[in-house]
């Protein structure tokens, strides 16, 4: 029997359903003229007409819609795109698709106290498990809310699939709120950092969009887009002889650099007496993190990973981070993959009252950039970064160039001068053992303070899991650079997704319920290490982690302030001699001091603190681990050092 | 506890012409209330052992006075300066006082997490 010959015995949801069996291979037709319309399922519109009498006070019997509605067909086209998950908090202009998605679909779902926590939930979740989760609001008040987070995603790179609830229609609004939450174009507020958008009209524009949407946010660089909902279009009945298909998701091929311009890379970086390979955000996968070792290798050249992701194994002997800036200035090449600013590694910059900057690269030394964020990039938003003079720019995306990368320099290395470059390996490994025993020492500082300095915290964590699975799901953006990086061993592209890249608070302990959502499919342990101005933007997440049973450990780095402008106010107190004693003033989360334990123990999270002995930190931390590995979240409220 | 230290105070970059003339005995415990008050531990840690990406560490071993005091009043990097308008010297040999106060290192051996 063919697939047509069975849409006249079968029901919408189960020709849509055949459908999206169908759909990753071919596109899956739909013809609803063929249906024929049990008496107890009528099919086409039951919305009856505008009524004078309904007006009147007469209402007209309540219409039921016994067939399937738009949001149904909807909620299928989501399914094909393999969306397991939706993170949201809920909004009546979403309320069609909602009803499919919990009733129809039955998809996992994780609510949210906040929309920003929702998006920076589906931002966490892309990075460990490499696709989106499906999130949604309201196309005004809810997008107003989660747009930092879609800034803060736009920045990262991160495909975050977002869609919106809106009523255009004017005649079909009803009075007050749903005229409030409707705009005309509610895409225009967050188009600076998205990278699509659509108001499809029909749900055959849906389904066409909403594929197009997918394959344009995993097609790097990769970004958030935005698809704009009409609530009747959610809500109406799939209207009689409308034929719907779901449209076929692409392979999405590489995008591997020109293999003449690869070609020419290698043939720098094979030539240059120090060749550096500075990285930022190269890896979204193993396969990244592998590729860039094999190719440091093969040169035997320093890596700096900036560390916007993974990139590179902590404790490989060619990872030369802590002392990025010696190595950068010794290079005659530096080879940069996806670097958020090539400016900012290779130059030092002083915050004084006459901002100045210094290079940091040796007259002569090559540039060569290989990113995506070559191809693609807006002109209001200024995360661009300052124009870095470069003499090779690969427009790529740099995980799989790596690969073609390693192959040409392997071609190109000179059988005379391999006895060179293992010597320089040597060295570097001899430098690496220094920096980490530099770090080690360092580290000792302030080991027994209270406030807990932060190198105790990381290392008594580090003591705590790392006989773990584990993962670092998040951080926020103040943690960077921190002792975690530079004390644990971190080998998989999982340890560590990198802070707000927008620099938006608010991002590192929803991120890291995202993480741990990816996270637990696998049967990892999430950790983060959570600043506690980041949670209190809020804190309602936690909720949310007990309420999926979110398998996640929050360690609080509680400094109670937003550290980094006290130390910035104090900055400028200084520049105008006007006192420094109330730098305090607008910038601590002093009087009273906030009580996360507590905090959390009301959001039905198990929490332990606030610990201000560095003595009692590592039994706390033990038995948090014990409750996270038994599938709840947990808290640890540590009472820190500022940094 | 009240530490002491002498201290040969180095106004020849500061507020006085004359150079190397002033002796006298830092008060540790005040240093300390200045320390933390002033927002030296913002950027340093409340015991002096630095920051990452915010300042080195001061203690214990602090640089000699005269070096610590230049950096004090005229910083090489990006550290604000701190002029006698909101420091005087007297308070500027009592935080001296204060890191000359914070104890040694601890042995490794008591940190041998450090080593997993």
């Amino acid at each position: 029997m063919s697939k047509r010959e069975s849409a006249s015995t079968m029901s919408r949801r189960g020709l849509l359903k055949a459908g999206l069996v169908s759909a990753t291979a071919v596109s899956s037709p739909v013809d609803v003229q063929a249906q024929a319309p049990a008496p107890s399922r009528p099919a086409g519109p039951t919305t009856p007409p505008p009524n004078p009498s309904a007006e009147r006070g007469d209402h007209p019997e309540v219409a039921v819609v016994n067939g399937s509605s738009g949001s149904d067909y909807m909620a299928d086209v989501i399914k094909s795109l393999g969306i397991e998950h939706v993170a949201c908090n809920p909004g009546n202009l979403f309320r069609g698709l909602h009803e499919s998605l919990i009733n129809y679909l039955k998809i996992d779902w994780h609510t949210c106290t906040h929309e920003e926590a929702s998006v920076a939930m589906a931002t966490g979740y892309a990075k460990i498990e490499g696709k989106p989760l499906l999130t949604l609001a309201h196309g005004t008040v809810g997008l107003q809310h989660a747009s930092m987070a879609l800034y803060n995603a736009w920045c990262d790179r991160v495909p975050v699939y977002m869609m919106v609830g809106n009523t255009v229609d004017a005649t079909k609004r009803a009075p007050g709120g749903e005229w409030v939450h409707s705009v005309q174009d509610a895409g225009a507020m967050v188009r600076d950092f998205v990278k699509w958008d659509d108001l499809p009209a029909s749900l055959a524009h849906f389904g066409e969009s909403a594929v197009r949407a997918y394959n344009i946010a995993m097609t790097p660089p990769m970004a958030p887009v935005l698809l704009v909902l009409d609530s009747e279009l959610q809500e109406r009945p799939i209207p009689p002889h409308e034929k719907l298909f779901i449209p076929k998701r692409a392979k999405i091929a590489p995008l591997v650099g020109d293999p003449g311009a690869v070609s020419e890379a290698a043939a720098l970086l094979v030539n240059a007496a120090n060749p550096v390979i500075v990285t930022d955000r190269s890896a979204r996968t193993q396969a990244g993190i592998d590729y860039l070792v094999e190719l440091a290798e093969i040169l035997q050249c320093a890596v700096i990973d900036l560390g916007s992701r993974m990139n590179f194994p902590t404790r490989h002997l060619l990872n030369q981070s802590d002392r990025a800036r010696a190595v950068i200035a010794q290079a005659d090449v530096i080879l940069g993959l996806e670097l958020e600013s090539f400016w900012a590694a290779t130059h030092a910059f002083r915050d004084s009252i006459e901002r100045y900057a210094d290079t940091l690269i040796r007259p002569g030394a090559k540039l060569i950039s290989i990113s995506a964020a070559h191809i693609y990039q807006k002109a209001n938003y200024q995360d661009f970064q300052r124009f870095q003079e470069i003499d090779l720019v690969i427009p790529a995306d740099a995980e799989p160039t790596i690969a073609y990368l390693s192959e040409a320099v392997r071609r190109l290395v000179p059988a005379d001068s391999k006895a060179a470059m293992v010597a320089r390996g040597e060295r570097l490994a001899a430098s690496h053992r220094q920096m980490i025993k530099a770090v080690k020492d360092e580290a000792l500082y302030g080991w027994d303070a209270s406030p807990i300095a932060t190198s105790r915290l990381a290392a008594e964590l580090w003591e705590a899991i790392r006989n773990e699975d584990w993962s670092i799901g998040a951080v926020s953006s103040n943690n960077r650079p921190s002792w975690h990086r530079r004390l644990w061993d971190m080998t998989k592209h999982y340890h560590f997704t990198g802070p707000a890249a927008g620099g938006g608070e608010g991002y590192g302990a929803p991120a890291a319920a995202g993480a741990a959502l990816a996270n637990k499919k696998h049967g990892r342990l999430t950790v983060t290490i959570q600043g506690d101005g980041d949670l209190m933007y809020g804190p309602g997440i936690l909720w949310t982690c007990a309420h999926s049973r979110l398998p996640v450990l929050y360690v609080v780095h509680n400094n109670r302030a937003y550290h980094q402008e006290r130390i910035v106010l104090q900055r400028m107190a200084n520049r105008r001699q006007r006192g420094i004693d109330r730098n305090h003033v607008g910038t601590t989360l002093e009087d009273p001091a906030i009580d996360y334990a507590t905090v959390a123990k009301g959001l039905g999270v198990a929490s332990f603190g606030p610990i201000a002995d560095p003595n009692d930190l590592g039994p706390a931390l033990k038995k948090a681990v014990a409750v996270v590995k038994r599938g709840e979240p947990a808290l640890v409220d540590v009472v820190s050092q500022g940094r | 506890m009240r530490w002491y230290f002498y201290a040969i105070v180095a106004t020849t970059s500061l507020s006085c012409a004359h150079a190397q003339e002033a002796v006298r005995m830092g008060d540790a415990a005040n240093g300390k209330r200045i320390y933390m008050a002033d927002g030296c531990a913002v950027c340093h840690g409340t015991v002096g052992q630095g920051g990452r990406g915010t300042g080195p560490h001061l203690a214990p071993n602090p640089l000699p006075f005269e070096a610590f005091a230049q950096q004090v009043r005229r910083p090489a990097n990006a550290m604000p300066p701190y002029t006698t308008v909101v420091l005087s010297d007297a308070e500027l040999a009592d935080i001296y006082g204060y890191l000359l106060a914070i104890p040694p290192l601890l042995d490794p051996k008591t940190a041998a997490i450090l080593d997993n």
